[in-house]
């Protein structure tokens, strides 16, 4: 098998929803200089870099060459992914099995995106995603797909808005304890309620923010004495190319996370992820899809995941503490997205995260999210 | 590095366009021929990593499109948004861990959908270099005049020289079947072509070509298993800063350690020990630049399939000069072989593969 490996620093910027006072390598350098510094090494002692960002939302082409002085490893190797909202999350997996394969022994996983480069236009990048002759005249980019979902989550279910709107109400609590999030400010279940509608059943409240930001996370196999987040389970699956394909139910999103999640959990372990976990940081890009997706991940009955938010337990002092970052709901720095769920888990497991620590955490979970529902799953631990 | 089997590979053939298939059709022409040679199907491919670029292939998360076509749906899989070079260390990586046994790594490039002139002045820095209307060809023609510069004495290139090396890529790409260029140029010819960006003229560039490859690895239990030939057995990369005055243009120091790294790797004693080397050369400058910074001997087999010059399939041109090694090798011409790849002009990123058959 491939060498155990450790996550031993975690660094991030202040996601705003403008950065105008650096340009993409000065964000980069923010995040890369705090995950050293927590790491406790010098940029010498890391051996690679993969690096992650979307280029259609900067207009940017080959920014993993643009932004590489920012991350300190000019001159070493450096390898970009770049998988959609995934990209966070998929920069965390190839850090892991670069190292895992023992072809280098210290990588530096690094995302960043400055969406406020796309004018108001994030969701024009986004709908180049889709094929040009039969989806992009009819699709609206990011909210019309997970409108679809949520859509049908709430029919078959008989799932209410308010059940939904609990989701980011505890997340915008959670985020008030983090300086690193975009927006800490609370938000009240009416408050959602009347907000804008974007997509039925989608509010302007439902949804992710876009924002600026920047995350890097220090992967190695020589954690030393170093307080170590060990990976002890990696996953992902995908599984269409047409949108279409999506309207088959909801059940695909479903099978994408749930089939990546039981790969995960059978590497880490894990029988009952109920129990076992003691904190999850979900990439749920609107609140009814973490409602959908606590149930891919088995931490609620099918149609029952509300009550997670409903009960408290998903609050940070409940029993299942999810996204005490504020999740994605609080800040979409889309390259860097994923990877902060990562470095967030990593600062829970390794007792750094500050206001928002959830008391002791041994085992996390996260998730990333993207388009062709692209679902990727990622477990921490405190040993090997 | 652990060393990886190569249990396959395949190439489409490259051509300035192909109207009769979009990109996800020629990742699906490429794995097919791929599954065809070695008669291994997609059940018994354990996880897959794509190469290819938003910019090129005019789609953000680009691989959404190509997934079907390559039997990633439903495995772990992940893409790359570099040259397939690079897409092959991480999929090296993968089996290497443990949690796979194959690995399938499949790099497109259809430059005949964009213009590939603008699509590269966008990967220059915003502010500084994109005013001065910097794109590959531009950059390439600057690096060129460094090295013809007649300051450097006897280092300096001749504008003859480039032609006779174009000359020779010429003719060897016109002996490849694969390659887009199947015509020959005298050197006066190429003297006589367009000048594009000083001092190098149109036939002295690589060609913008639509194409696709595909590369099966395994991990060496399998490998063995299987009875692979050939295997992958030292790698190195290393990225340049940014700016393209933030380095020595076209220098040649960095390439002698890459080559010097992946030689240790795989217990060489140095480059000179390499029997064939395919580079990605965009110019016939890099032709000349790539030969020696790698240190390879003079009469080393250099680029028989005609290199980039012969074909450059965007994301492709890499994983292609790795094919190429790979093929000649598997046939027994040679034991020992390098494969060079790059993305970003004037090579900001190089990455060096060491194949040998055992």
């Amino acid at each position: 098998m491939g060498d155990k490996v450790a996550i031993i620093g975690a660094g991030q910027t202040d996601h705003k929803s403008r950065r105008l006072d650096v340009c993409a390598p000065e964000l980069v350098q923010e995040a890369v200089d705090l995950a050293l510094l927590d790491a406790g090494l010098g940029p010498d002692a890391v051996d690679a870099v993969v690096i992650g960002n979307m280029e259609h939302f900067e207009g940017i082409h080959l920014s993993d060459l643009y932004a590489s002085e920012g991350t300190r490893c000019t001159g070493k190797p450096h390898i970009k992914i770049a998988t959609g909202g995934t990209t966070g999350s998929s920069l965390a997996q190839a850090a892991y099995y670069l190292v895992a394969g023992s072809l280098y022994r210290t990588v530096m996983a690094v995302g960043w995106e400055r969406l406020s480069d796309s004018e108001g236009e994030t969701t024009t990048g986004i709908v180049t995603a889709f094929d040009p002759i039969y989806e992009r005249p009819t699709l609206a980019g990011a909210v019309s797909g997970l409108a679809v979902m949520a859509n049908q989550y709430q029919s078959r279910h008989r799932v209410r808005s308010e059940d939904a709107a609990l989701v980011v109400v505890t997340a915008r609590e959670n985020a008030s304890r983090n300086p690193h999030a975009h927006l800490r400010k609370t938000v009240s279940v009416a408050e959602v309620l009347s907000s804008p509608m974007l997509s039925t059943p989608i509010r302007y409240l439902d949804m992710c923010p876009t924002s600026d930001g920047a995350c890097a996370v220090v992967f190695t196999s020589d954690a030393g004495a170093r307080p170590a987040a060990w990976v002890r389970g990696v996953s992902s699956r995908h599984n269409h190319t047409y949108l279409g394909d999506v309207m088959e139910g909801a059940r695909s999103y479903i099978n994408t996370l749930a089939s990546a999640a039981e790969d995960a959990y059978r590497q880490a372990g894990i029988v009952d992820p109920r129990k076992e976990f003691d904190v999850v940081e979900m990439y749920e890009p609107c609140t009814w899809a973490a409602l959908s997706w606590a149930e891919s991940l088995r931490l609620a009955p099918i149609g029952e995941a509300a009550s997670l938010w409903s009960s408290g337990a998903a609050r940070i002092d409940g029993d299942l503490p999810i996204n005490p970052s504020g999740g994605v709901l609080s800040a979409n720095p889309i390259g860097a997205t994923g990877l902060i769920r990562v470095a967030e888990a990593s600062l829970q497991v390794r007792g750094r995260a500050g206001a928002r620590q959830v008391d002791g955490v041994r085992t996390a979970l996260t998730t990333g999210f993207g388009g062709s529902n692209w679902n990727e799953v990622m477990i921490l631990g405190d040993r090997p | 590095m652990r060393p990886v089997a190569i249990l396959g590979a395949a190439q489409t053939r490259h051509v300035a366009r192909r109207d009769d298939a979009n990109y996800a059709e020629l990742a699906f022409e490429v794995v097919e021929a791929l599954l065809a040679n070695t008669g291994i199907s997609h059940d018994r491919i354990d996880t897959v990593v794509t190469a290819s670029s938003d910019f090129w292939d005019g789609r953000t998360i680009s691989d959404m499109a190509v997934q079907d076509a390559v039997g990633a749906a439903g495995k772990s899989a992940s893409k790359v948004s570099m040259d397939g070079v690079f897409a092959l260390a991480y999929a090296a990586a993968r089996v290497n861990s443990g949690a796979y046994k194959t690995c399938l790594v499949v790099a497109h490039g259809k430059t005949s959908e964009g213009d590939p002139r603008r699509i590269s002045t966008a990967a220059f820095d915003p502010i500084f270099e994109r005013p001065l209307g910097l794109d590959d060809h531009a950059a390439l023609g600057l690096e060129a005049s460094f090295h013809v510069d007649p300051r450097r004495g006897a280092c300096a290139i001749s504008e003859q020289q480039l032609a006779v090396a174009a000359a020779d890529a010429w003719t060897r790409a016109a002996r490849n079947p694969n390659a887009h260029r199947q015509e020959t140029r005298t050197v006066d010819q190429i003297l006589d072509s367009p000048l594009v960006a000083d001092p190098l003229r149109e036939d002295m560039l690589a060609p913008d070509s639509d194409g696709a490859c595909a590369v099966l690895l395994a991990d060496e239990g399998t490998g063995r298993r299987l009875g692979a030939s050939v295997w992958l057995e030292g790698f190195a990369c290393a990225t340049h800063a940014h700016p393209i005055g933030g380095f020595g243009m076209g220098s040649a120091p960095r390439l002698s350690n890459l080559a010097e790294e992946a030689c240790g790797q795989a217990g060489l004693e140095g480059a000179h020990e390499i029997e064939v080397a395919e580079v990605h050369d965009a110019s016939s400058v890099q032709t000349m630049y790539l030969h020696d910074g790698l240190d390879l001997r003079a009469d080393v087999l250099f680029n028989p399939s005609g290199g980039a010059m012969g074909a450059q399939p965007g994301f492709a041109t890499g994983l292609v000069r790795v094919t190429e090694v790979y093929e000649r090798l598997a046939r027994g011409e040679g034991r020992v072989g390098l494969a060079h790849g790059q993305t970003g002009f004037v090579g900001k990123a190089h990455g060096v593969w060491i194949l040998r058959r055992r």
